[in-house]
C-alpha cells in the first residue's frame, strides 16, 4: 500500500508544486513548466491508502512501486510518458 | 433492480445473492442512513439530496459501490448534471474514483471517501481552471475541459 509518507516522498521526487486545498494538498507534476498531472494527499492524521497516485500519474501499480522505492528514476518515468500515446507530455 | 415508482435509480445489482445484498448495503449505510431497505435507493445526507446506491460485485474481501453524487454544497460549486461515481473497498478502507476524469481519493468509509472526492475534484477543478491551457500537457487539458463541462462555479 502506498501510504500518505509515500505519496509525499513521490511529490518530493517528482519536485511537485504543492497546493494546499480543502482536505488535500494537491501535488502538481510539471516538466519543462507544463502542467502535466497532479495528485492529492490527505492531511488526515492517519496513514491513509494513496494507492490511486500511480493512476493519476499514469504508472501502473507495479510502476508507482518502483518510483516510490527509487528503482524507477524520474527520467525514466519521463521516458515512460514520452512513449505513451498520446503522451501526457505533449500539449495536444 | 426495477425502481419505478422511485425518484432515484439503482444503477445495477447484478448477481448479488439477496441476502449479501442486506448485508453489504448495511454496510455502507452504516454512519449514512440506517433505515435503508434492501433494494431501496439509498439517500446518503450530507452528500447530496439524491444518491443511489448499489452493489455490483462482491468478493469476501472487497466491494464495489456505484453511486451518483448532484452536489457540491455547502461548497459555492454546482454539478450541471449529476456524475456517477465508483467506490471499491473494504470494512476499513474504500477508495473513491471519478474515472472519467482519472480522480480518485480515499477514506475510512464509502462516506468518507465520497468526501474526500467531491473536495479533490474542486481542488483539481481550481487547480487546473487557474493554469493558462497552453501550459496544459494534453491529459490536464483533457480532465479540465470535461471538470468544466460538469462543474460551475457559482
Amino acid at each position: 500500500m502506498l501510504t500518505q509518507s509515500d505519496a509525499v516522498a513521490i511529490a518530493t521526487k517528482l519536485k511537485a508544486e504543492m497546493k494546499p486545498g480543502r482536505k488535500h494538498d494537491l501535488a502538481v507534476f510539471r516538466h519543462e513548466g507544463k502542467y502535466i498531472a497532479q495528485f492529492g494527499i490527505q492531511r488526515a492524521s492517519k496513514d491513509k491508502s494513496h494507492d490511486y497516485i500511480p493512476r493519476q500519474l499514469f504508472m501502473t501499480a507495479k510502476q508507482g512501486r518502483e518510483f516510490r522505492q527509487c528503482s524507477l528514476t524520474l527520467e525514466a518515468y519521463i521516458e515512460i510518458l514520452r512513449g505513451k500515446s498520446p503522451s501526457p507530455l505533449s500539449s495536444g | 433492480m426495477n425502481t419505478s415508482g422511485n425518484t432515484n435509480t439503482i444503477l445495477t445489482n447484478a448477481a448479488l445473492p439477496e441476502s449479501k445484498m442486506d448485508e453489504r448495503l448495511g454496510l455502507f449505510t452504516r454512519g449514512i442512513d440506517t433505515s435503508v431497505q434492501r433494494g431501496e435507493p439509498v439517500f446518503c445526507y450530507g452528500i447530496s439530496q439524491r444518491m443511489c446506491v448499489v452493489v455490483e460485485s462482491l468478493s469476501p474481501t472487497q466491494e464495489v459501490i456505484y453511486c451518483e453524487i448532484s452536489s457540491f454544497s455547502p461548497e459555492p460549486y454546482a454539478l450541471k448534471s449529476p456524475i456517477k461515481i465508483k467506490i471499491v473497498g473494504n470494512d476499513s478502507e474504500y477508495i473513491a474514483s471519478y474515472h472519467e476524469s482519472n480522480i480518485h481519493a480515499s477514506g475510512d468509509t464509502p462516506y468518507e471517501a465520497i468526501e474526500n472526492l467531491k473536495s479533490l475534484l474542486l481542488d483539481t477543478f481550481d487547480s487546473l481552471t487557474s493554469e493558462p491551457r497552453e501550459n496544459l500537457g494534453i491529459k490536464a487539458k483533457n480532465q479540465r475541459a470535461l471538470l468544466e463541462s460538469i462543474i460551475e462555479r457559482q
